[in-house]
């Protein structure tokens, strides 16, 4: 059971810039979890 | 950058504070991350969107930096990230990231 391991990402707030020709932001929000870090804003661009 | 997007951070880190504030970057190749990078950090360099001669300074990382890599379990990190970090040529990104920076070349 992990969780308590000091990740240094405590207490920030987040921006998470995916995009859909290179990370989706929900997987790198996946990654992120469980960090102590809140993502306030999460989006993935698509430029066409 | 999206103008939206732009506006979106832009009134976050009005509304939150710079301090606490992090962005990660996904973007798939050197020029998409050096603008997002510059964006967030410098101001638009397009000088279109609400970021233009805004420089936010915010800490900004691409997901495939060491610093984000520390923070993340490796197994996961390698599941999540592993395949496309080769794919998408991480290390280029990396290496761009940090001249931008201003750390010299290596």
């Amino acid at each position: 059971m992990a969780g308590t391991k000091h990740s240094g990402l405590e207490g920030k707030k987040l921006i998470v810039l995916g995009e859909r020709d290179g990370i989706p932001a929900q997987t790198i929000e996946q990654a992120l979890e469980n960090l102590g870090a809140e993502v306030v804003y999460s989006t993935t661009q698509c430029f066409v | 950058m999206d103008l939206e997007v732009q506006g979106r951070i832009k009134e976050l880190a009005e509304s939150l504070g710079r301090a606490n504030l992090m962005v990660v970057l996904g973007a798939p190749n050197v020029d998409s991350s050096l603008i997002q990078f510059e964006t967030v950090t410098r101001g638009d360099p397009t000088y279109s969107g609400p970021l233009a001669g805004v420089e936010l300074g915010l800490d900004t990382y691409h997901i495939f930096e060491p610093v984000m890599k520390a923070v993340v379990d490796a197994e996961k990190y390698e599941e999540l990230f592993g395949t496309l970090e080769l794919a998408l040529e991480g290390e280029t990104i990396v290496q761009a990231l940090r001249e931008a920076r201003g750390a010299p070349a290596q």
